[in-house]
């Protein structure tokens, strides 16, 4: 623990964890004993070399040296002879032999845990002996500091408290320790204008070991004296620039200007740049025989070179100074940090600083002292307090230290409290600081660079993340990555190799091959062939596009891949399909099949049933549907999209008898349904699907009658409809329009697909009604009169009448139609519909069947 | 319309209309959680990982884009690079190193848009170049023995493009 006293005063709270075991858990590792003989043996400084000493001196030998420094003699000998007479332990250390020192210290410390009632009962004898010692030993060390008074500027009487009752026992020891975390708040916060520099430091340190602990600071050339005098000035201090070391004074934030000494913290910059906080990371950084430790100092008070390269003068908040970037990122953050010690500091005065001046006598109140304040090297020994288990110190204590341990508490809830004391803001914001720690800050850039780059590959194709992986190794395995891999699009490439393929494929866990619009180069037949042979291999495949391949194609892959949830062939090249090999397909959920110009299916739709998880069936473009047990569709309850064509020779029940059944259904799609076709019925059973919000009939024959079917559609929210116009184009488009006026509630869609033929048709019927006088230009549809909703735009086609009444004798010839340009019946629509967006499509008949809403409503 | 100040690692000051600042998810969702800066509290949010020549730039593209619709992401749609704006496609007519820092800020800062844009611009530096070509275009150094590359041809030159 006194190591830490030798510290800066500032900054060790992380590093004095590690130190910290050492002294309560006493398993001091080989390598951090050698390495502090190894300081021990290179006697930087006398003082330092004890310390390192000490560091390793179990709480026994500790409590055997202070009962022997009893003796005040013995701060005039050298500390070796010393720690000689004092313990064999401190002997078997000094001659390196680590691994015993550290199995004595945890023998000790074990005792010290009850667990072993003879060596407790040996440690209580100690402390008894110890609290008989005390009285005495107060008298005598407060005539010292009265003594002391004419060099030693004591003002801070709390203080004097850690001198006096350090010398009773651990459990004592720990009460001070909280005491003197807190007087030194208090020290620092009644800004002491005392001489402070490390060098006093030390030398009260000294002093007090003269009554309690080790002798500290005996060593040669180190009295305390000599160190009082030291200037802040001397030119000593500002050899260190001369090397590239900066130095570095943080005002703590919130600490108030006007206060005649304010908080805070002194830093060196190694020339390196690396920032230290202590004596003993500076010994570490010291390269040059030139500089010594006495060349620094962490005395809180500026050099005075005002020059911003050399010393740092700065408020912790307003972090303004030279350091660039990463520095300022590390001085933010500080001063985040700092913050909520101020905050609690007053608190714990308040608290703690009464009882303990009840302890102390009035004179000592009185009495100046020069004191040094170690803030977190108290901190350092408080943590350990904590860590030690509190029945050892109910245990150990005795009636004159009892007050000490409700304090102790109490000044460990104030600190455990102190984190949600920072305000939401600052806590916040210290979450926007990124890692200050150089290793830190270069982890978060490669993070980053990590992110940025595969971000970037999304964006590649395949053939492009294969030319990438070849760039460098870094590039390679990034573009490896299974995010990248879990869809692949062949869209305008080309497999050269198949093999190799599925090998990446299956490597990297492709979940979904899109091979739409892939360029089939050569011989397709045995492109094929290697396609069926390799793709059962990608196992990790779930989703499969196939673009114009064979139907072969997909009935091996329907016999081959029974893992695949999603298989989709929308353009199959073939004449007839054998659906049997679909018994296999128990997972998939969505199958979607298409032949390019129209095919027959071999057998019927029984293998359908075996596709229990099927929410979406697509079943276009097949030949005679109605006759292959369509019926079956009924028991795929579980549909939410159906897309079934053709559905001319569907039975007269198919909307009443199978539709009806598919309650789940979302999404309906019927493709050709002439002639015969049982629309009304279908339109009876769709007004009747309660989750039906998707419909489109696409090259339907719209009859007499039609309106009315469609008007009772109330749930439709989204529609398509292409009519064939193959005759009585006027009826449909009347139809239409007076069935989806009706709708006008829950439309939020529609697309009205006018075929080009239709569009053509009546350009010449126009053209002969008008014969030279031709009025009437631009796309129009005939529509049966009357009109539907024709009021809604009576005022266009209002005028336009009278124009007609006075030019257009021809177009009274046909009194049934009304010629409706498409901007009239677009605007007729949106008033009619005022909630839906209206689109017609003016399209070729043979494009009909490639419309869809999506398509259309994305456009 | 309020303003909110950023502060850039190299302490530059921005005095922002609040909306164009919340093109960044990351200050939205902490101004969310702190509530709007009061009157008086002047001081500003520090963005330490944005160096402040960078900063004005993300600003810049953020004015632009304040009024865009958000984002909304299809389940798997298939990404195109050859949709940038003309305004971006200028506004990224930049050195490497400012297009880097610029991911690397929309990254932090959590700007989708901004992301997405100087992503696909560094995508379409990569597209159509040979594994030469690019390395010549980022410096990049081949770090493979001639074995490893002749595996890793191997293994990745199963597909052709047209």
């Amino acid at each position: 623990m006194d190591a830490f006293d030798f510290n800066g005063g500032n900054g060790q709270i992380t590093r004095g964890d590690s130190n910290l075991e050492n002294v309560i858990v006493s398993e001091t590792s080989e390598k951090q004993c050698l390495e502090q003989e190894k300081l021990i043996n290179e006697e930087i400084n006398g003082d330092f070399k004890l310390l390192q000493i000490k560091k390793n001196i179990s709480p026994s030998t500790k409590r055997k040296l202070r009962k022997f420094k009893t003796n005040p003699s013995s701060t005039e000998d050298s500390y070796k002879p010393l720690l000689v007479s004092l313990s064999p332990k401190l002997n078997k250390k000094k001659t390196s032999d680590t691994d015993d020192v550290s199995s004595d210290e945890t023998e000790d410390f074990n005792g010290f845990d009850l667990k072993d009632p003879e060596i407790f009962e040996s440690g209580s004898i100690i402390l008894k002996k110890l609290i008989a010692e005390e009285e005495l030993i107060n008298n005598s060390s407060k005539r010292r500091k009265i003594a002391m008074q004419p060099w030693k500027n004591i003002k801070n009487s709390d203080s004097l408290i850690e001198e006096t009752d350090e010398n009773t026992t651990d459990s004592e020891d720990q009460k001070n320790i909280v005491e003197s975390d807190i007087c030194s708040i208090t020290a620092d916060e009644s800004s002491l204008k005392s001489e402070k520099s490390v060098n006093s430091n030390v030398s009260i340190n000294s002093n007090k070991s003269r009554k309690s602990r080790s002798s500290r600071g005996v060593s040669p050339g180190n009295t305390a004296r000599q160190k009082v005098s030291v200037d802040i000035k001397n030119p000593v201090y500002r050899e260190p620039f001369n090397y590239g070391w900066k130095r570095e004074l943080v005002y703590r934030a919130g600490t108030s200007e006007n206060q005649t000494r304010r908080m805070a913290d002194i830093y060196y910059y190694t020339p390196e740049g690396k920032k230290v906080r202590s004596y003993r990371e500076v010994i570490e950084f010291l390269t040059t025989s030139k500089l010594t430790i006495d060349n620094f100092t962490f005395f809180k008070e500026p050099l005075g070179v005002n020059d911003p390269n050399k010393e740092i003068i700065r408020d912790a908040k307003k972090s303004r100074d030279s350091f660039g970037n990463k520095s300022m990122i590390k001085l933010g953050k500080k001063s985040v940090e700092t913050l909520p010690i101020k905050r609690i500091s007053p608190k714990k005065v308040d608290k703690l600083s009464s009882p303990v001046s009840i302890k102390t006598s009035p004179k000592v109140i009185k009495t100046s002292a020069s004191f040094k304040v170690k803030l977190p090297t108290k901190k350092n020994s408080f943590k350990k307090d904590i860590k030690s288990p509190p029945t050892t110190i109910e245990h150990e204590i005795t009636s004159p230290l009892k007050w000490s341990l409700p304090t102790s508490k109490r000044s460990q809830q104030t600190l455990e409290k102190s984190p949600p004391m920072k305000t939401k803001r600052l806590t916040k914001k210290k979450q926007l600081q990124p890692e200050t720690d150089q290793r830190q800050y270069f982890m978060v850039s490669v993070c980053a660079g990590y992110d940025a780059l595969s971000r970037i590959f999304q964006y590649l194709k395949v053939q492009e993340l294969l030319r990438a992986a070849r760039v460098c190794r870094m590039w390679r395995d990034l573009a490896a990555h299974p995010s990248l891999w879990k869809t692949v699009r062949m869209k305008n490439s080309q497999v050269t190799d198949w093999t190799g393929l599925a090998e990446t494929l299956k490597n990297r866990g492709t979940e979904h091959l899109d091979l739409r619009k892939m360029l089939i180069v050569g011989e397709a037949d045995i492109i094929w062939k290697q396609f069926i042979t390799i793709i059962p291999r990608v196992t990790s495949l779930l989703k499969l596009e196939l673009c114009r391949c064979p139907a072969v194609v997909v009935e091996e892959v329907m016999r081959n891949c029974p893992q695949l949830e999603v298989l989709s062939a929308m353009s199959i090249k073939c004449d007839s399909l054998n659906l049997e090999a679909m018994n296999n397909l128990s997972h998939c959920s969505e199958l979607r099949l298409k032949a390019i110009s129209g095919m027959a299916l071999q057998g019927d739709l029984t293998p359908l049933l075996n596709l229990s998880k099927i929410t979406h069936l697509s079943l276009t473009s097949v030949k005679d549907l109605g006759k292959k047990k369509i019926e079956i569709l009924q028991s795929l309850r579980d549909l939410e999209t159906l897309e079934l064509g053709e559905c001319s020779d569907f039975p007269d029940k198919f909307g009443t008898g199978v539709l009806i059944k598919l309650q789940n259904l979302e999404r309906l799609r019927l493709e050709k349904g002439q002639g015969s076709c049982c629309t009304f019925d279908i339109l009876e059973g769709i007004s009747k699907l309660e989750n039906l919000t998707q419909l489109e009939l696409v090259n339907f024959d719209v009859k007499n009658g039609f309106d009315k079917c469609l008007a009772n559609c109330k749930k439709i929210k989204r529609l398509l409809i292409i009519p064939t116009y193959v005759s009585q184009s006027a009826t449909s488009n009347n139809m239409i329009l007076g069935g989806v006026t009706e709708l006008s509630n829950n439309l939020t869609h529609f697309v009205w697909g006018v075929t080009q033929e239709l569009l053509r048709v009546t350009e010449l019927f126009v053209d002969q009604c008008n014969q030279m006088n031709k009025q009437i230009t631009g796309d129009s549809i005939p529509v049966l009169k009357p009109v539907p909703c024709l009021k809604l735009i009576e005022d266009i086609v209002g005028e336009k009448d009278n124009q007609k009444d006075d030019k257009q004798q021809p177009n009274i010839s046909n009194p049934q139609v009304e010629i409706l340009p498409l901007p009239h019946l677009q605007k007729l629509l949106l008033t009619a519909l005022p909630k839906t967006r209206v689109k017609i499509l003016k399209i070729p008949f043979h494009a009909t069947w490639r419309q869809s809403i999506s398509d259309s409503t994305s456009q | 319309m309020t303003n909110i100040k950023l502060k850039s690692s190299d302490d530059q000051v921005f005095d922002v209309d609040v909306k164009v600042a919340q093109c960044s998810i990351t200050i939205k969702t902490m101004l969310e959680d702190l509530g709007m800066p009061e009157e008086e509290e002047d001081e500003p949010i520090p963005l330490p990982n944005v160096s402040g020549s960078v900063l004005k730039k993300v600003l810049e593209w953020a004015n632009y884009h304040k009024d865009d619709p958000p984002i909304n992401e299809d389940e798997n749609p298939e990404k195109r690079t050859d949709d940038i704006c003309e305004w971006d496609m200028e506004f990224l007519k930049v050195d490497q190193g400012t297009l880097f820092e610029l991911i690397l800020s929309a990254n932090y800062l959590d700007i989708k848009g901004l992301l997405d844009v100087t992503c696909k611009t560094v995508a379409n530096m990569i597209k159509g170049k040979t594994p030469e070509e690019i390395r010549k275009t980022f410096n990049i150094k081949n770090d493979f023995s001639p074995i490893e590359e002749d595996q890793v041809r191997k293994e990745n030159e199963w597909c052709e493009e047209k």
